[in-house]
């Protein structure tokens, strides 16, 4: 592979400045360009969401890959193009899970292999890993529906309505669950300081 | 096909399927206002490429070199069926273009022994 | 320093992180200026703030990437999902079958409404039995305008180029031409200048 020379878009297209519904429209319609300024838009963030689940960057390609072919599919049957934003993110979250699920068993595999998670100190995290590191790692010890509502909240900015509808839990369901994920990450915040 | 042919009269060669699908080609992309010849197959299935040319060759009987089939030539009610999915530069006319690419197909297939045609379907997938 | 069984003016935790999801508002004395709620509403904030920094950061980081990716994407999706109805195109030969895509003439009307400035064109719908030569169809069309512009002269200029192309490309017996002005676009600063200084 050659080294990562960062190339930036062509900027030249008009369609970067289009709305977001504009955009859902045109790309539900078939405008392939329309699609690709979608992809350009919220690629990177589907992105960062996906290597944030799955803890790595070698699977995000083809999460984020599978989740631009599943939302060119389904775009006709979004019917407020407006909240493509949120849209495209439940989409990187559900398929970023189900890639998670795939391969739990090796992932149990390399956890008896690791330390068990009271012997690392939070204090030694803060010096040894970046600060998305020790996120990362922090979100992976909360429980499994915690995590994904506060990813959907906090990253996808998804409302709680959205998250709800997602997750298929009661509005209620997702205000604790959201407010325990931010309990936790809390108390391990203080403890980054 | 040998039916459709006239009695007594040397038959021109019609070429094997291959040949007769790269000359179709020729023709199609030689008309003003073409500037694209759409695989036959949907673009997904490209992927699978090999097992197209498989299927090409179950149905003709005669193996392809290339992997993608942009003139479909099939069977139909006893005669031929030659399917083209095109794409058209805007400053042509759709409707122009497409009866054009329908009788640049006939011509091409009176010179390889006019055989039956039952359809030449023609498909402007694309303006622009 | 929080105590998850810190009293907090008797409130639960999750109406505190319910109330920051609602922007704080409507304010709500009973928890503004309450110290164990700011410190937990503050706590809350600054996680917010901390997650939303690493986020920006990291998607920067993959903005910057090579575009292959990108493409890579756009060879995948398959163009034919959106081809939608054949629209036949008359022929004198009774094996002649020719038609145009739904989604060619959808695109069309797109480029169209692209030719003429300070309209966008978002959705096309095609109604009517677009199959059947001679049946008659109405074409409705989104689109939105740039702030500040008189509507109906422009909505009146992009019917005529939507006329134009539809008889230009297709045998359609458009009955009429419906655009619906949805919603009003900002003016942009041109993108390429305010990106091309930051790569300086």
């Amino acid at each position: 592979m050659m080294p990562t020379t960062p190339i930036r878009a062509p900027l030249a297209s008009p369609f970067e400045s289009f709305t977001d519904q504009t955009l859902a429209d045109r790309a539900a319609d078939g405008d392939i360009r329309a699609f690709e300024a979608l992809v350009r838009r919220y690629g990177p963030l589907m992105r960062v969401y996906a290597s944030r689940v799955l803890g790595s960057n070698d699977e995000m390609d083809d999460v984020v890959q599978e989740s631009f072919i599943t939302a060119w599919q389904q775009l006709p049957t979004l019917d407020n193009g407006a909240a493509v934003r949120s849209w495209l993110m439940r989409i990187v979250s559900r398929k970023s899970v189900d890639r998670l699920r795939a391969r739990r068993p090796h992932l149990n595999v390399d956890l008896t292999d690791a330390p068990a998670p009271e012997s690392h100190s939070p204090h030694r995290l803060a010096e040894v890993e970046s600060q998305t590191e020790a996120l990362t790692r922090v979100l992976g010890d909360l429980p499994e529906d915690q995590r994904r509502c506060w990813m959907l909240r906090e990253l996808a900015e998804c409302s709680y309505g959205e998250i709800a509808e997602e997750l298929e839990l009661p509005v209620s369901t997702v205000r604790g669950l959201l407010a325990r994920a931010r309990k936790t990450l809390l108390q391990e915040m203080e403890e980054w300081r | 096909m040998s039916d459709a042919l006239a009695p007594g009269a040397p038959p021109p060669d019609p070429g094997t399927p291959a040949q007769l699908t790269a000359q179709l080609e020729g023709a199609v992309l030689a008309v003003p206002g073409v500037d694209t010849l759409y695989s036959a197959a949907p673009l997904v299935a490209t992927v699978v490429a090999s097992v197209i040319a498989t299927t090409v060759e179950a149905v003709t009987g005669k193996p392809r070199s290339t992997s993608s089939v942009s003139v479909s030539v099939s069977e139909k009610e006893g005669g031929l069926k030659i399917a083209v999915k095109i794409g058209v530069a805007a400053p042509f006319a759709a409707p122009d273009v497409s009866r054009r690419v329908h009788d640049a197909i006939t011509d091409q297939l009176d010179q390889n022994g006019n055989p039956v045609v039952t359809e030449i379907a023609v498909t402007v997938a694309r303006i622009d | 320093m929080m105590n998850p069984s810190d009293e907090l003016a008797g409130h639960t935790f999750e109406e505190l992180s319910d109330y920051l999801d609602r922007d704080r508002t409507p304010a709500d004395p009973s928890i503004d200026g309450f110290p164990e709620c700011e410190i937990a509403l503050r706590g809350m904030q600054r996680l917010r703030r901390t997650q939303r920094a690493l986020l920006r950061k990291d998607v920067e980081r993959e903005s910057e990437r090579e575009d292959s990716w990108v493409n890579s994407i756009l060879q995948h999706i398959n163009l034919e999902a959106r081809a939608g109805r054949d629209i036949p195109i008359s022929h004198p030969s009774p094996t002649a079958r020719l038609s145009v895509t739904e989604g060619a003439v959808r695109g069309i009307l797109r480029a169209a409404g692209d030719g003429v400035p300070n309209i966008i064109v978002g959705r096309c719908r095609l109604d009517g039995e677009v199959s059947e030569p001679g049946a008659p169809v109405t074409v409705r069309v989104d689109a939105t305008v740039l702030e500040g512009k008189n509507i109906p002269p422009l909505a009146e200029q992009l019917r005529e180029a939507l006329y134009t192309a539809l008889s230009q490309h297709t045998e359609l017996a458009v009955e009429a031409v419906d655009i619906t002005i949805r919603d009003l676009y900002q003016p942009v600063p041109p993108p390429a200048k305010a990106k091309a200084s930051s790569d300086e």
